[in-house]
């Protein structure tokens, strides 16, 4: 069943890094733990950048904040870690 | 994490759409979520967009134009040369603003280094700016390393992280020196060349504000002299009158920089989130934000300028008091002075007084505290085995027993005088567990003074030597009692229906058992001067106590604390102060957790719940409420006469004629009373008692 198929593929990402854009601009990557119905998300290990750009361009120090809760209607992006196929 | 390992590192895929639809189909309540991961876990995580846990929140901090000091450089908004005067004085002011912020327990990142000039001072180009930097990290630095030194706060006292900030510590404390002073003589002959220069009135303002600035200089120069110094016990000792020089340099520079303050450009006042900061070039409230853990007070209040001062006005005052510190030679007189000087909220000057006396390194600490120790005994008791005149035979090996005495104690009393360098309400809790080791202390004096007088004994001589130690440390111990008692009353822990006991402790055991040593000590001290006479001496006449003072004191203060227990017992009887329902209360309960610290001491031995209440139940009983309030009348009457011959007392002799009257009223019976008033605002443990 289709549902079965999604639930696996969440289950899939647990563990894995992964990196959320949140409606004030701020760029959090962590590990992604739990999630909801709602969407809402549970980091570890979280770091806090200030925007996109400033990953890039390495002007700023990511903030550890550690363990974080992202509510679900501030998500604006979600990125999943791929491995690189050579 | 570099540029060049986040893109080697990471691969990412934008998967939103598909991980929202797929969450959609979950069942309301139902997780994705390892079997191990609990709510447990998830209940301490950070809401993110939530104001209060969200520290990295944008609309929590304010649009800072300028995010570290190059930038500012950069886009023209900080300059680095030709400061106007009103400039200097501004950046200077609110400076020392934050500093005093910073001292009275706040964090470095929130307060001095919102100040970007203070994060690389060798950028700035005009030599006052740079060389007030510098000496303003080099005094900061110093008193982080004192207070670190002293180790006696805690989180409430002052926050030691430094978020590795750097505080010049490649300019030696020299050099800093030698450059305050030549900063300092050009600040001078630039007023005094505008002084002679400008005639008119119009620029009278620019005059006032080379001045300001010479002062400011001045100020800066001497305050970080008196810091200077790495061994705070050599150097009060020795250089007192270099020290008190400077500290009263501080003083009068310090009225001279508050006439100058609204000279400086005004700050701006900035609303951050719910504080108002006050912003002049060069400051961003917010810029280390990001450093602070988010259970942090996230923005507080600076202390406004005039605060500022009258805190470093108190600071060298109180340091000037400090000076003679290292003239006392007792534990008990240091002691003593220790308990009013700790009344002080300032932690910095705390940890100094404790740097004065002790020196910094534990052996040291340990031989100067031996001696404050041997000082005390010899003052209070007169060991005779310590007079060099004692004709005893085995001396050596009497004052090598004397000696590991000592040596026992000493640790001790280092932690009980480090207690001192603590707030009066983490005093009250560390002094309770000293109480184990004071106690075997007795039982160790007791010792050393019959091994002594059996050797007099057997030697056949005279002199006595029981109750010597031991009633030196008797003595300490019941004024350790007593003050753990009435720190109670100062902080404000007792309910109104505890305080009869509590008073009742304190006369008919504390302050009685003390009495009866300081008379013993006196008795002790007489046969021990006559017995060191040669044989055909005059026996000298009586002469007076040499605790008299002390001693009369006492005698009031017993009277004061019998009174107390007889108003405070007459009042709960008469309902007039509430006690707790009877099903929810256990008096015994409240006796033995107020005076269970007590257990350690042998002597005096603690009074037991049932004893008291013996003692208590038969006092009720056998007297009627007007002669109850009769006695406490008396008690009052005598206390305030004692007072009132003492000058230094006039509070005491105050409280003690107004409860006194109120008492002679009630004893009469005439009165009937609805409720009474319990003032305890001038003196804590002697309330003043209105009708």
């Amino acid at each position: 069943m289709e549902i079965q198929k999604r639930n696996e593929w969440l289950r899939s990402l647990l563990n894995k890094s992964m990196k959320v854009k949140i409606t004030d601009g701020r760029v959090l990557i962590g590990i992604f733990l739990c999630t909801d119905k709602d969407s809402n998300i549970v980091l570890g290990s979280c770091k806090e950048y200030t925007s996109l750009s400033a990953i890039e361009s390495d002007s700023s120090e990511p903030r550890s904040i550690g363990l974080s809760m992202i509510p679900g209607q501030h998500i604006l992006q979600l990125f999943t870690d791929e491995p690189i196929l050579s | 994490m570099s540029k060049t390992e986040a893109s080697s590192l990471y691969n990412w895929k934008d998967v939103t759409s598909e991980f929202k639809n797929s969450c959609i189909e979950l069942n309301i309540g139902e997780l994705v979520k390892e079997p191990s991961f609990g709510l447990f876990e998830a209940m301490s995580a950070i809401e993110m967009m939530d104001p209060k846990m969200d520290a990295g929140m944008i609309q929590n901090q304010t649009q800072s134009k300028i995010k570290s000091i190059k930038e500012g450089i950069e886009n023209k908004l900080l300059k680095t040369d030709d400061f106007s005067f009103e400039e200097k004085l501004t950046i200077v002011d609110t400076t020392l603003r934050n500093l005093v912020t910073w001292l009275d327990g706040s964090s470095l990142a929130q307060t001095l280094f919102t100040n970007l000039y203070l994060h690389e001072p060798e950028i700035l180009d005009d030599t006052y700016m740079k060389n007030f930097c510098i000496a303003v990290l080099k005094i900061v630095d110093r008193m982080r390393n004192k207070i670190n030194a002293s180790g006696t706060f805690e989180e409430e006292d002052f926050q030691p992280l430094s978020y590795n900030f750097k505080f010049a510590e490649e300019i030696s404390d020299n050099t800093v020196l030698s450059n305050l002073k030549s900063a300092e003589d050009s600040s001078a002959k630039i007023y005094r060349h505008m002084k002679s220069e400008v005639k008119n009135e119009e620029k009278k303002n620019e005059v006032d504000m080379t001045y300001g600035l010479w002062q400011r200089m001045r100020f800066i120069r001497s305050f970080f002299y008196l810091l200077s110094f790495n061994d705070e016990h050599k150097a009060f000792t020795n250089n007192s009158e270099e020290i008190t020089k400077h500290i009263n340099i501080c003083l009068e520079s310090l009225v001279k920089v508050k006439e100058t303050h609204e000279l400086g450009t005004k700050p701006k006042m900035v609303k951050v989130g719910k504080t108002i900061y006050p912003v002049v070039m060069g400051f961003e409230p917010t810029i280390n934000q990001r450093l602070l853990p988010p259970t942090f007070p996230r923005f507080i209040q600076i202390h406004s300028f005039e605060a500022a001062c009258e805190y470093l006005h108190e600071l060298f005052s109180k340091m000037s008091d400090l000076v003679k510190v290292p003239k006392m030679k007792t534990f008990d007189e240091i002691y003593n002075f220790g308990l009013q000087f700790s009344e002080i909220q300032s932690v910095f000057l705390r940890s100094l007084f404790q740097l004065i006396v002790l020196p910094r390194s534990m052996i040291e600490k340990g031989m100067a505290m031996k001696t404050l120790i041997l000082n005390s005994v010899t003052k209070f008791v007169s060991p005779p085995i310590l007079n060099p005149k004692c004709p005893i035979n085995n001396k050596e090996a009497c004052l090598q027993l004397v000696d590991s005495f000592l040596i026992k104690c000493t640790p001790a009393f280092v932690t009980l005088f480090q207690i001192l360098g603590h707030n009066k309400a983490r005093q009250r809790e560390k002094i309770a567990h000293v109480f184990e080791e004071f106690g075997q202390f007795q039982d160790e004096a007791d010792n050393l003074d019959s091994i002594l007088h059996s050797y007099f004994v057997q030697q056949k001589l005279s002199l006595v030597h029981y109750g010597c130690f031991g009633s030196w440390m008797l003595n300490h111990n019941l004024s350790l009692m007593s003050q753990f008692i009435l720190s109670g009353f100062e902080l404000e822990l007792f309910a109104k229906y505890e305080c009869h006991y509590i008073y009742w402790y304190l006369c008919e055991i504390i302050l009685n058992w003390q009495m009866s040593t300081l008379n013993r000590v006196d008795n002790f001290l007489m046969t021990n001067e006559i017995n060191f006479l040669p044989k055909n001496a005059k026996k000298p006449k009586k002469r007076k106590s040499i605790f008299e003072k002390e001693s009369l004191l006492k005698t009031a203060e017993r009277h004061m604390f019998s009174a107390f227990y007889q108003a405070f017992r007459a009042f709960l009887i008469e309902g007039l102060i509430k006690s707790p329902k009877s099903d929810f209360d256990c008096e015994e309960f409240r006796y033995n957790h107020r005076l269970g610290p007590f257990q350690f001491f042998n002597t005096p031995a603690v009074c037991l719940y049932n004893q008291f209440k013996d003692k208590d139940e038969y006092f009720i009983k056998a007297y009627e409420l007007n002669k109850i309030y009769g006695f406490a009348r008396d008690h009052f009457d005598m206390a305030r006469g004692i007072y009132e011959k003492h000058s230094e007392c006039a509070n005491q002799a105050k409280i003690a004629k107004n409860n006194f009257v109120v008492m002679r009223l009630l004893s009469s019976g005439l009165k009937k009373l609805q409720k009474i008033e319990l003032d305890f605002s001038e003196l804590a443990y002697f309330p003043m008692i209105r009708l």
